[in-house]
């Protein structure tokens, strides 16, 4: 596909999947109910569900696609493997982790240690301490296969610390509930303050990162060769991995664990509109807001509350495999 | 007609021993008349549990069942109660539990630990701990239905007759039964309050809950059960404004509002911005015991407060 359509493609798609996340949900209401919600309509009921539910959540889903698209495809331009995302490195469970932690400590606290800024911002240490770990682990050669064991590894370590977080609370049904939110992702019940918390970092790190695409395209010819054409490598490689990690812990701390869109949308697009890193960075910000709304919408009109992450590794898994399949 | 308490019990499988014959006669052999003897004296002493007529070393395996245990046994039959016994947020009658000691974990071993000659379980318990328990060869009731107050009286005959504890049973069920037709009587032809039951959980009750129970005693009409859920269904959001919600009742005390707030289709409800928020302790509006009508009582007073002036 040519790329000249990509932008118009892209934004339309996003345009539709946006509209339809106002359009649809629990209760049915009419377009011109919609409209009058968004304008100055009169319908109570209306304005509270666009304004005060819709709408919040396809911010929120927008934004969390956008950013896990974009982390993914700097986490393969870093590690210069296509089976790169922030999923399989252990990035969103050290989030998950983070947020987990402050949810199950909420109790001992009062409910107080459990509102809604401490989980942010434990969800980004913990995405943090998770990113520096992988590196450590992973620093001497940094093949490919080190680094995604070191992956499997570091998120069979902090797993095992949800569940042990899982198990301590065992008896608290909505400390239990709530992480299970997290492990499984979704963006219901997501609220104003969810975009507060999360819009407008993710969208500054977007913006820094959009520069950064004509020096990832030389970075994907080799280290050394980036350095001879003047990149200063360590510093990007710095940015690249500070920005993705933002990036994924706004996402994982304001929508818990969603997976495979960080894997699913840049290999996608790259296949449509190839490598060029500094169209594949907006495109795969676009595309993975797109499919994200579009897993949304596949929760709220499936009757038997189908988590979003689950609805993204049903249609991620199996693309998965077919990569890996997929003879080269 | 309430449907009867269903009761599965395991009888004791004693036959086999885990001393063979000829291994008592090796030791006869080579210790003579005096070790046979005490043997002997050792073997009528295991047995005593088994001669005495009601049991004597009753361990509960659940809150609930520690409830009903409570209510019914002398304090000489309670050999444990449940591993959440002593913790008040989990039971209503922590502080009398704590005379007892409580088991380790809900597993089969924690509770055999205590040698019980009666174990009683819930339809809940873990089927391999209740496979495990039938294994062991321990006489256990298994509670499982406890949906309304008829099941609760079923499950409270059913116990003192093990117990041998029968017209305490009688007493209890006859004194509750008191306390419902007073509350009955009380809220005689009051008009029922729109409620839904609430919290951070994202599980609202429909119909065949204890919820319902609840509201079916305490003047309260269940929107979840009238817009046609049924049991512990995921909460709608977008629905709960039209449904025309008077009062959100919650489990736990005056913090939850607070958590409450944090949820946008709560907040935006106008019940919720009126602060009629109704919240009885956890313990008490999950009970699946007679303790359950202290919840009646608690959610009709703060419904209906003309009626108890």
């Amino acid at each position: 596909m040519k790329p000249r359509v990509a932008v118009p493609l892209l934004l339309a798609l996003l345009a539709l999947t946006f509209l339809a996340s106002l359009a649809f949900g629990e209760l049915r209401l009419s377009f011109g109910q919609v409209l009058g919600a968004l304008t100055n309509g009169t319908d109570e009921v209306a304005r509270t569900v666009v304004r005060d539910f819709r709408l919040p959540r396809a911010l929120v889903g927008l934004a969390v696609g956008a950013a896990l698209g974009a982390s993914g495809v700097v986490m393969q331009a870093f590690f210069r493997n296509p089976l790169a995302s922030p999923g399989l490195l252990g990035v969103s469970s050290g989030g998950a982790l983070g947020a987990v932690a402050v949810l199950a400590t909420g109790p001992l606290f009062g409910f107080a240690a459990a509102t809604l800024w401490a989980l942010p911002l434990a969800s980004v240490a913990g995405a943090f301490a998770a990113t520096g770990m992988v590196l450590m682990l992973a620093q001497r050669g940094a093949g490919a296969e080190r680094l995604l064991l070191s992956g499997v590894a570091l998120n069979a370590l902090l797993g095992a610390g949800t569940s042990f977080l899982l198990t301590t609370t065992a008896g608290h049904f909505e400390v239990n509930a709530q992480i299970l939110f997290w492990l499984m992702g979704g963006l219901e019940s997501r609220s104003w303050e969810h975009v507060w918390m999360g819009v407008p970092a993710i969208l500054a790190a977007c913006l820094l990162l959009l520069p950064l695409g004509r020096a990832m395209d030389l970075l994907s010819l080799g280290e050394q060769s980036a350095q001879s054409l003047g990149v200063d490598v360590r510093r990007l490689r710095r940015q690249l991995i500070a920005l993705s990690t933002v990036l994924t812990a706004l996402a994982t701390a304001v929508a818990g664990i969603v997976g495979f869109v960080g894997l699913v949308v840049p290999h996608i697009l790259r296949l449509a509109f190839g490598p060029d890193h500094r169209r594949l960075l907006p495109y795969s910000m676009l595309g993975g807001a797109i499919f994200l709304l579009a897993c949304d919408l596949v929760t709220r009109t499936f009757p038997l509350g189908l988590r979003l992450g689950v609805v993204t590794a049903l249609i991620g898994g199996p693309f998965f495999l077919w990569l890996l399949r997929r003879p080269r | 007609m309430a449907q009867m308490t269903q009761m599965k019990t395991n009888r004791a499988e004693r036959g086999a021993s885990a001393l063979s014959p000829p291994s008592i006669c090796a030791i006869c052999d080579i210790y003579g008349f005096k070790f046979q003897s005490l043997f002997f004296l050792f073997l009528i002493l295991l047995s005593q549990p088994l001669l005495s007529a009601h049991p004597q070393r009753v361990v509960s395996q659940t809150v609930g069942t520690d409830e009903l245990l409570l209510a019914l046994a002398d304090p000489g039959q309670i050999a444990a109660l449940s591993h959440i016994s002593h913790d008040a947020q989990f039971s209503p009658v922590a502080a009398e539990a704590r005379r007892f000691p409580a088991i380790k974990d809900s597993d089969a071993e924690s509770v055999l630990r205590y040698r019980p000659d009666l174990v009683l379980a819930a339809s809940f318990t873990r089927p391999e701990t209740l496979a495990l328990l039938k294994r062991a060869g321990v006489r256990l009731v298994v509670l499982d239905r406890f949906d309304t107050l008829e099941d609760i009286y079923a499950s409270l005959r059913v116990l003192g007759r093990e117990l041998g504890q029968e017209a305490r049973a009688e007493a209890l069920i006859t004194q509750c039964r008191g306390r419902v037709d007073a509350l009955a009587a009380r809220l005689k032809d009051v008009k029922p309050v729109r409620v839904l039951s609430a919290g951070v959980y994202p599980f609202t009750s429909g119909a065949g809950t204890t919820f319902q129970d609840l509201c079916d005693h305490a003047g309260a009409l269940n929107v979840a059960t009238e817009a046609g859920l049924k049991g512990h269904a995921p909460t709608p959001s977008e629905k709960l404004l039209v449904w025309n919600i008077e009062v959100l009742v919650a489990s736990g005390d005056e913090r939850i509002r607070g958590r409450l707030a944090e949820i946008p289709h709560y907040r935006a409800l106008p019940a919720f911005k009126a602060g009629r928020v109704v919240t009885i302790p956890g313990p008490m509006m999950s009970s699946i015991s007679h303790h359950r009508i202290e919840a009646y009582e608690t959610l009709a007073r703060a419904l209906h407060p003309e009626r108890f002036r």
